[in-house]
């Protein structure tokens, strides 16, 4: 066993050998080019202007769109929901991950009969009351809304505001005063295990 | 070949996309000059103190969408602003923004302060956003906060889950709704929960809290 390693290692040796010296303008030109390769911070000013490859500008370009749209899906409520049967409700869709301090959100799906609304907003305190960030959608059967939304665990006030101009609560949820502006908000309480 | 054009077009969908999400955290674009700087008073104090600005923001525009006037919505936000203020120091260490939000909210409904560093310790390392909005729902369906309290942090002292204390709010809304009285509901669903869990040590982390 040790004697086949070393045949093999004498072997190798001699091979680099003879073909280091076979060649030695070569040996010379890899340390040339060595010794004139731009420092770290040099490489680091000019790497925009250098030539890329495709795979790392593919990659690159990939990392940021997946991340824009990670980002814009965090911040923005999606705008497809499942029209669900007439009424209202708010239905925690998926529990939640176990195991952090702060558990995953949960996808919560709104729903509103509004027959002659044209258009029906979600607003509410996990969208900053925006009237426009959160749309619901026409369901199949005419009047239906829906949307889904993803929500932190805990109590959340919320409202349907009609064309831009109706304040619906949800009929369907329970209640919460407001002292601060004296209309009605919903209330809902997303758990997670 | 050159490929920059993708790597480009790649950071500007993420920009874009930060931009888009940045709006969310905007004060309505209704709102008058006069309001705009009222708010923006607030919000510099706020950021002044590190409280987390998205949450008065959010009041502005709740009382906007609601046409609320103007003096009544800057008071709202400059009382949140308190309520941030307060909920942040006795949910101390590290609360996140959602705790500072629930702990705010459970002291617009009545809750008395102290109750926030007595669930903090009950559940140091686990996220108080649930228990405190189980609290709040429970005060605001008309049960004293003082007895609310006791239940809510006496449950996560012997171990109970966000489930369990899901459940308890969720029973005790639906009795309510079909007549009992409050408090009953309360015991009689706590004492549910309870008979679930684990044997009680000696003293709850609420008749007996832990002293510095």
């Amino acid at each position: 066993m040790h004697e086949e390693h070393d045949e093999l290692i004498e072997r190798t040796a001699e091979a680099l050998r003879d073909r280091r010296m076979a060649n030695p303008r070569l040996v010379s030109r890899i340390l040339t080019a060595v010794e004139h390769r731009p420092r770290r911070w040099w490489r680091a000013m000019t790497w925009p202007s250098a030539p890329f490859s495709l795979t790392a500008t593919a990659a690159l370009a990939a990392a940021g769109l997946l991340l824009g749209f990670m980002t814009r899906q965090a911040t923005e409520a999606p705008s497809r929901g499942l029209a669900t049967q007439p009424g209202a409700q708010a239905i925690p869709l998926l529990p939640a991950a176990r195991g952090s301090a702060e558990p995953a959100p949960v996808p919560v799906q709104f729903t509103l009969r509004a027959v002659r609304a044209s258009q029906v907003a979600l607003v509410g305190d996990f969208n900053g009351w925006s009237p426009t960030s959160t749309l619901l959608e026409p369901g199949q059967e005419p009047g239906t809304w829906s949307v889904t939304v993803p929500l932190s665990a805990g109590r959340h006030v919320y409202a349907f505001l009609v064309d831009g101009r109706t304040w619906m609560t949800d009929p369907r949820a329970q209640k919460a005063r407001d002292l601060d502006f004296g209309r009605e908000n919903s209330v809902l309480i997303v758990q997670a295990p | 070949m050159n490929f920059r054009p993708l790597y480009l077009i790649g950071f500007a969908s993420l920009a874009a996309a930060l931009a888009a999400g940045a709006q969310t955290a905007r004060l309505d674009a209704s709102a008058d000059v006069g309001l705009r700087r009222a708010v923006e008073r607030e919000l510099v104090a706020a950021r002044t103190i590190g409280l987390p600005e998205g949450l008065l923001i959010a009041k502005a525009n709740e009382g906007i969408a609601k046409r609320a006037t103007p003096k009544r919505i800057t008071d709202a936000v400059a009382a949140l602003g308190k309520r941030l203020q307060v909920a942040r120091t006795q949910l101390a260490p590290n609360p996140s923004e959602d705790e500072i939000a629930a702990g705010a909210d459970a002291l617009y409904v009545g809750v008395p302060a102290p109750i926030l560093k007595k669930m903090r310790a009950a559940w140091p390392d686990r996220s108080l956003a649930l228990p405190l909005g189980v609290l709040t729902e429970l005060v605001a369906k008309g049960l004293p906060a003082t007895r609310a309290a006791q239940v809510v942090t006496d449950l996560m002292a012997r171990g109970a889950s966000n489930v369990q204390l899901y459940t308890l709010a969720q029973s005790v809304q639906g009795d309510v709704a079909a007549g009992w009285a409050p408090e009953a509901a309360l015991d009689l669903r706590a004492r549910g929960v309870m008979s679930l869990l684990p044997p009680a040590p000696a003293a709850s982390a609420f008749t007996n809290p832990r002293r510095p």
